[in-house]
């Protein structure tokens, strides 16, 4: 029993916004990534090496086979440090900011 | 304060510190190669410098970690790595490039950039005589004819691309 | 009065459907799929053998490149070290004496590691 052809529009529209939506995402990603598939199923030593070779290149995903460092990459490194705070690990929404530094006539939160 | 800090990132700070070594610790040219090269390399660099590695692993672990103690011989690894670098960029340039950008492609998975491997492997061989070999087992998977699990065939393509470029540009002074 | 059989018998009764038997013999079938399925085992195993050698090739790969990566993370952490004795250094010539043996109080029992401070004092890096 043949199906007319109106039935199966619905079907034809959503393949094709799926498909545009996906292969849109894909394309952006791929430009992204400079051209190259996305990285997956990263352990801690891909994380760390992808960290260096961003302060080897200056950008992510770049790669270069120089056997010889610049010399600015010795003193490159950034570690990101947390200093203790009592409201670390706590959100004061603006509000609240306001609240606690009329009251309290403290407004430093950091 | 800015006012991004009120939100996010209040409780942390960049750690930096521009100061070089100081002047009495010998200065020694860092590895530039990035990720994708070391690991198409780290089989060559295995095999040449074992002997460095294997000298400053145990004085690490004599010296309880030492990271004062085996400068010296981090210096020796690192000179003997670049040396290796420098050896395969100078005489397998396009073969190195080619396995290490299917590499870049393929999630850094070794199986899948097989052909060019083999490109690469053979021009190291002609020309620095080190062979990639994993120590403890009877087959070496990257000597594996036909894998199970061999990826897509866009290396395949690529290599078989590179290699008739190759042999182009042998051909073409012979017929001038 | 009593209803009886026919002369010369009943006709035979058809017990028996007439159809033709389809496929092949059960047995065909049996060892079929037992051979396909014996195939497909011993490709999985395989297949898994040799998922372990590509682990394997790149546990080595990474095991030849750590001397080269700890030198390299080594030689920044002696860096960093170094650059923060000479700052305690230059603190200390401007300390009185009482700061200075407060300061030069052990915190570990502990000499055999290397302790690179983690908290320095101070204010928040943005209001210097």
């Amino acid at each position: 029993m043949p199906v007319p052809f109106e039935g199966l529009l619905p079907y034809a529209i959503m393949t094709a916004f799926f498909g545009l939506a996906g292969h849109g995402v894909g394309f952006v990603r791929y430009w992204d990534n400079g051209w190259k598939k996305d990285r997956f199923d990263l352990d801690q030593w891909d994380e760390r090496m992808m960290n260096r070779d961003f302060l080897l290149t200056g950008v992510r995903r770049g790669q270069s086979s120089d056997p010889i460092a610049p010399e600015s990459f010795k003193t490159a490194e950034v570690k990101l440090q947390k200093y203790y705070s009592p409201y670390s690990e706590q959100y004061f929404s603006f509000r609240e900011r306001l609240y606690r530094g009329y009251v309290t006539g403290n407004w430093d939160f950091s | 304060m800015v006012l991004g800090d009120l939100f996010t990132s209040r409780h942390q700070w960049e750690n930096v510190d521009k100061n070089p070594l100081p002047s009495d610790v010998p200065d020694v040219d860092e590895v530039g190669a990035t990720s994708a090269p070391l690991v198409s390399a780290a089989f060559y660099i295995g095999a040449k410098c074992k002997p460095y590695n294997d000298d400053f692993m145990l004085c690490k672990d004599e010296n309880n970690g030492g990271s004062i103690e085996c400068l010296k011989e981090g210096r020796r690894v690192t000179r003997c790595a670049i040396d290796v670098l420098r050896d395969i960029n100078k005489y397998c340039f396009d073969e190195f490039k080619l396995h290490y950008e299917c590499l870049e492609q393929e999630n850094h998975r070794l199986g899948h950039c097989r052909s060019s491997e083999g490109v690469l492997s053979k021009c190291i061989f002609n020309n620095l005589k080190l062979e990639k070999k994993i120590p403890g087992v009877e087959t070496q998977i990257h000597l594996n004819e036909n894998p199970i699990y061999q990826g897509t065939s866009k290396d395949k393509k690529k290599t078989a691309e590179f290699l008739r470029a190759r042999e182009a540009a042998a051909a073409a002074p012979a017929t001038n | 009065m009593q209803d009886l059989p026919p002369i010369g018998g009943y006709e035979p009764v058809q017990w028996k459907r007439n159809l033709p038997s389809r496929g092949f013999r059960p047995s065909i079938y049996f060892w079929g799929i037992t051979g396909l399925m014996a195939f497909g085992f011993y490709r999985y195993y395989q297949g898994v053998n040799e998922q372990r050698e590509l682990l394997r090739e790149r546990q080595w790969a990474r095991f030849y490149l750590e001397p080269l990566l700890v030198a390299e993370e080594d030689r920044n952490l002696a860096r960093r070290y170094f650059s923060e004795k000479a700052r305690q250094d230059l603190v200390r010539e401007s300390m009185s004496e009482e700061t200075k043996a407060k300061f030069d109080e052990e915190i570990y029992n502990d000499k055999s590691k290397l302790r690179f401070p983690k908290y320095t004092a101070g204010v928040h890096p943005s209001e210097r």
